[in-house]
């Protein structure tokens, strides 16, 4: 901790409180992530293993790695330890939620490219975000997007038929086998999670903003139509699928969800937001979608707004001088009687 | 110019740490000591802003000076915790986060204040500790495979230990990473470093290099063959011919060549401005303070700016602090400044003439060559060859084109040559119009060394002072009448054709065919020399052009106004000295006196005394300037300008009360236009052949049109400060201001042809001189700023011509 110099508190997160600190060796800004063992006999909890592993592991310099959130470092503080986080000036919840005005398709469409690209870096390797949501978006003071809060984060195993917990991710980003309680499944949880911000962007509102998990699976069911086992093969063998049962329902055309979106951003929407998870158009795939190669073209990140964490706005008022026109002009003017000796001709 | 812009460094400000203790300091304590928590964290950021800049902090425990409280024990225990987060960093940059190897620091932390928490007791330590344990039990797991811990954990293990291979490096970075990045694995230790086994760091040198290495693949570098190369001029350059396809990527392909693509290294703001938008380029002044200038003429400028400055400034503070002016305006004392530079130069004319005449007195004794003392008894007919030896003798240095002006020698070929050769290569001597500003110049150059000789009597070496003499003896003019009563018929020959104007007539005997010889030696100031001599020679050629020795000694004298004073030429006499007295003083009056009294009789012991004189060692503050002043004395004489005597005083009169030459030249024209008539009565011929000074200049008027007295004074005012310039050589201008000037001199002419043009220097001098005059002229003040150089080129003539405007202001 004697590297860092605490500068401020960020926020709360579900894992630990965040600061802003800046490491005085480097001069750099970072985000001190305090994660606390509750109780240090059950051990390192595996969440926070997988955090650290997953952005140990994908997390770097590379370019690759740009729009995955970058760890610098972790060390054991008191009863927990302390994740040092490269320090991110906002997230895309706040860019949607401040920009006065829609969003541009340039930049929805670069927002997609750096999300689509953190999770393609993160499906390449086995990492499943499980936890993909706007707040979890974090959006550097150059405008960058990168991927952060990987506690939920998993390495799976296609082959390994290993069962997962279903309670992941964020409701309203939860996909329908998660919903139906879902305990095998795949990067698709992410795909639709992107998805999902995905029509959040072009709507600048939640696609599915259900207020619980049945309510969100009819928010789901609404806009997709009712699924059936010829529509998603294997639905019927999820946990709770019995458990619930929706009145037929034709989908409603995305188009009429995203009405300002264009043709090529409703087709790779449509792409993502499909009930059978394998057929969710994957990240990798889906950066070369024509949409990201039609104008207009993804905005590049400097054109991207940067919203200011509104408290420390104020803070950083110019501070250069300005002339003050009140000032009466004796007080800037040289006495003529001082130099009257030498003006008379 | 650059110069002015010395940048501070930004340094590093390290506070605290006491000198010499960096070295010998131990980098690492050994980490078993106790560990004390200070109580105050004051101290500990204090390191913290030390640790931030250098990894030197250790060096703090020498530190008598800054810590804020606490103990000994205390402050090393803060810079072991310091050191060891040092290593924590380290490691951290490896895989193992989380190792415990040497981060236990962390618990050590004193933010007892934080709200947050930061800070941990005795309890926060061992729990620290405990966490630090299970972190190396999960990296035993992952790394080594000693599975440990809860199923959950050890699956979880187990998954990323599938997924990704899991190796690891193990030890203590000695070396801190100096970029994310750049990882320096040094003697990877063994074990890894924990508390109970702190490895020794002692060994450490932070100044090691031998670590460095240097990545990537070398290209082996091929030397073009030769049949590929191409000369520059030729057309094909850009495209591979057929032999020398092999190395086709060598050659840049052009589809399409518009003109010509010049790149600059930096863009000058005004180009910018014009070109750009302005809005994109505006910065508040205020946020411009530190830049020096970087483009050429923004340096070039400022350069000029400054050094108008320190001219100025200099002025403004004499004004400012001196006792009897500090009442009066500085505008004031500018103008009575510019006014006495000008009264100055014309008294400086004539007391230079005065000097000369003494000198050619003097010189006798003091040649140094025998040649001149056998040129002494030689007949004028005689006298050419061995003057020819003499001028060698003198300066056998002299370039081959110098000795050109020597070729004159020979009385008969020179006159014949003179006229047309002095007009085509001489515009001096020729009507040409000489550009304001160049005359000026030599003006400036020739004056400034009399002045500056009379005041101070510095040396000036300076080959630019050489021509100096020459506008003084152009201001001199008596000889024209004498030349107008005594010219044969078969002078007009030779200027007839080129110049119907009557007043032309004389000038076959004048010196400027003794120029015109000079022409092509011209560049040289010694070519001055060879003119004087062979001006001599000529005056003592039997050669029936030059006759009449009568003349020529008229001339000379008439030179004097003291001279035809004495001759008793009443009537000359009463309307000269009025003009003297208002313009010069007595004492130049003097020196004319003693001056004609050498000339009449003797026409070639002058001679002799005058190249005696060049020689001369006394007078080396004008080494060579003497000879060229010499010469140009000739040539005033040989303007055989017939005019009248009073309109030439008119002009001259005129001309002086003009402040500015814009003025003059329409005058010029006027005063020439008056004259005409009156040269061809030819009543004036018959006149007594006295004259008086003013004459000299009339003279240069009408040899070169453009030249009038106000350009006289112009040059005068230019003087004063002309030739500091060329003596203190600035860094800054020095450069071409040596080079201009010296080109500049010597080829006054050619510098400017056109009135209109002023060139760089010229004008530059000129304006300068404004300045300093002042403070050549009068005696009592402080020479000029020895610094107050105005090296200008061509391209600085926008600049200078700001800071005239500059000087208007003032």
């Amino acid at each position: 901790m004697e590297q860092y110099h605490i500068l401020g508190r960020i926020g709360e997160g579900a894992h630990g409180i965040v600061f802003k600190a800046k490491h005085i060796e480097s001069g750099e800004i970072v985000a001190l992530k305090k994660v606390p063992l509750r109780k240090i006999e059950d051990g390192i909890p595996n969440q926070a293993l997988r955090e650290i592993k997953a952005l140990q592991e994908i997390g770097g310099d590379c370019e690759e790695a740009q729009n995955v959130v970058k760890l610098h470092d972790v060390f054991p503080h008191g009863t927990g330890f302390v994740l040092v986080f490269e320090y991110m000036l906002s997230d895309l919840s706040e860019v949607i939620r401040n920009s006065e005005r829609p969003l541009t398709e340039g930049q929805i469409k670069s927002y997609m490219m750096m999300l689509l690209k953190g999770v393609a870096f993160c499906h390449q390797n086995n990492i499943i975000h499980r936890d993909l949501k706007p707040a979890n978006l974090l959006i550097s003071s150059t405008g960058h997007l990168k991927i952060a809060d990987f506690g939920l984060a998993r390495v799976f195993d296609n082959d390994s038929g290993r069962q997962y917990s279903h309670q992941v991710a964020t409701r309203w980003y939860r996909s329908p086998e998660l919903l139906y309680g879902a305990r095998q499944y795949d990067e698709g949880v992410d795909l639709w999670a992107v998805g999902c911000i995905y029509g959040e962007l072009l709507n600048n509102s939640p696609l599915f903003p259900g207020e619980n998990d049945i309510e969100q699976l009819c928010c789901v069911l609404r806009v997709l139509g009712t699924p059936s086992e010829q529509l998603w093969p294997g639905m019927s063998s999820l946990p709770d699928y019995n458990k619930i049962t929706f009145p037929e329902n034709p989908p409603i055309p995305l188009e009429e969800i995203v009405p300002d979106a264009s043709d090529d951003a409703v087709d790779l929407l449509k792409r993502f937001l499909v009930y059978p998870s394998k057929k969710r158009i994957a990240a990798e795939e889906a950066l070369l979608h024509a949409y990201f190669f039609t104008e207009p073209l993804p905005a590049h990140h400097s054109e991207l707004p940067i919203p200011q964490r509104a408290r420390k706005q104020s803070r950083h008022r110019s501070n250069f001088k300005e002339y003050d026109i009140d000032v009466p002009i004796e007080q800037s003017c040289i006495d003529p009687k001082l130099i009257a000796e030498f003006a008379n001709f | 110019m650059a110069g002015r812009f010395t940048r501070q460094p930004n340094g590093l400000e390290i506070r605290g740490i006491s000198r010499g203790s960096l070295l010998d300091h131990p980098r690492v304590e050994p980490v078993d000591e106790p560990l004390l928590v200070p109580p105050s964290s004051r101290g500990l950021y204090f390191y913290e802003t030390i640790h931030a800049g250098q990894h030197l902090m250790d060096a703090g425990d020498d530190d008598d000076s800054t810590i804020t409280g606490g103990s000994d024990e205390e402050r090393r225990t803060i810079n072991q915790s310091l050191t060891q987060s040092d290593d924590t960093i380290a490691e951290s940059e490896t895989s193992h986060y989380w190792s415990a190897g040497n981060s236990f620091t962390t618990g050590n932390t004193t933010e007892r204040s934080s709200v947050y928490s930061w800070g941990d007791d005795e309890f926060d330590h061992q729990a620290s500790q405990r966490v630090r344990e299970m972190f190396q039990e999960i990296e035993r797991m992952l790394f080594e495979g000693v599975l440990s811990g809860s199923i959950s954990l050890q699956q979880e293990c187990r998954e990323w230990m599938v997924a990704f291979p899991h190796l690891r490096i193990i030890g203590k970075q000695l070396l801190p990473p100096c970029d994310i990045g750049q990882w320096h694995p040094v003697a990877a230790q063994s074990k890894k470093s924990s508390i109970q086994a702190p490895q020794p760091t002692n060994d450490l040198d932070p100044l090691d290099v031998d670590s460095l290495e240097v990545r990537g693949s070398s290209v082996p570098t091929h030397a073009v063959p030769s049949q590929h190369f191409h000369p520059p001029d030729q057309d094909n350059i850009y495209a591979p011919t057929s032999v020398g396809s092999k190395l086709p990527h060598l050659y840049e392909e052009i589809f399409e060549q518009d003109g010509t693509v010049e790149e600059y290294l930096a863009y000058d703001i005004r180009e910018m401005d014009e070109e750009e938008n302005t809005k994109r380029y505006y910065i508040p002044r205020r946020r411009r303070l530190g830049f020096p200038p970087i483009t050429p003429n923004a340096c070039v400028r400022d350069a000029v700016l400054h050094q108008v400055f320190d001219v100025v400034w200099n002025r403004v503070v004499a004004c400012l602090s001196s006792d009897k002016r500090s009442k009066a305006s500085l505008l004031k004392h500018l103008v009575q400044n510019i006014s006495r530079a000008q009264d100055a130069q014309l008294s400086e004319n004539l007391l230079h003439a005065a000097e000369m005449k003494d000198n050619s007195q003097l010189s006798v004794p003091t040649l140094r060559y025998p040649n001149d003392h056998r040129s002494q008894q030689i007949g004028p007919q005689n006298f050419f060859p061995e003057n020819l030896d003499y001028e060698e003798g003198i300066y056998p240095h002299q370039l081959p084109g110098d000795r050109f002006g020597v070729q004159p020698l020979n009385p008969a070929s020179s006159m014949m040559m003179m006229p047309p050769m002095s007009r085509l290569l001489n515009p001096d001597v020729v009507g040409l119009p000489l550009s304001r500003g160049s005359y000026f110049d030599q003006a400036n150059s020739r004056h400034l060394p009399f002045s500056q000789g009379r005041l101070s009597t510095a040396p000036y070496s300076n080959t630019g002072d050489i021509n100096s003499l020459n506008d003084v003896m152009k201001i001199s003019q008596k000889k024209l009448q004498a030349r107008s009563e005594r010219l044969p018929l078969p002078n007009d020959d030779f200027s007839g054709g080129p110049l119907p104007d009557p007043r032309f007539s004389g000038r076959p005997l004048s010196s400027h065919f003794v120029n015109g010889s000079n022409i092509p030696g011209s560049g040289n100031p010694l070519g001055a020399m060879s003119h004087h001599l062979s001006a001599i020679a000529i005056s003592g050629t039997p050669s029936p052009l030059a006759t009449p020795n009568r003349p020529f000694n008229r001339d000379m004298l008439a030179r004097q106004p003291s001279a035809t004073a004495r001759k008793g030429r009443g009537g000359r006499l009463a309307r000269l000295l009025p003009l003297d007295r208002a313009k010069t003083p007595n004492i130049e009056f003097d020196g004319y006196v003693k001056a004609t009294k050498l000339i009449p009789g003797h026409l070639e012991p002058q001679s002799t005394s005058f190249s005696g004189r060049i020689n001369s060692p006394p007078h080396s503050f004008q080494p060579p300037p003497t000879a060229p002043n010499l010469g140009t004395w000739m040539n005033s004489r040989l303007p055989p300008i017939s005019s009248g005597l009073e309109s030439l005083q008119e002009n001259t009169l005129m001309d002086f009360k003009r402040t500015r030459g814009k003025t003059a030249h329409t005058r010029i024209a006027s005063a020439l236009a008056d004259e005409k008539p009156v040269n061809r009565a030819l009543e004036n011929m018959s006149r007594p052949n006295t004259t008086h000074t003013f004459r000299a200049d009339n003279l240069v008027q009408k040899r070169s049109t453009s030249v009038t007295p106000s350009n006289f004074m112009f040059g005068a005012q230019g003087n004063s400060i002309g030739i500091p310039t060329l003596k203190t050589s600035s860094p800054a201008g020095a450069g071409f201001l040596a080079t201009s000037s010296g080109s500049n001199l010597p080829y006054p002419q050619q510098s400017a042809t056109s009135p209109d043009n002023v060139t760089g220097l010229v004008g530059i001098t000129g304006r300068s001189i404004n300045l300093g005059l002042g403070q050549s002229t009068s005696p009592d003040e402080e020479p000029g700023p020895p610094h107050s150089s105005w090296g200008l080129s061509s391209q600085n003539m926008s600049a200078v011509r700001r800071k005239r405007a500059v000087f208007g202001l003032i």
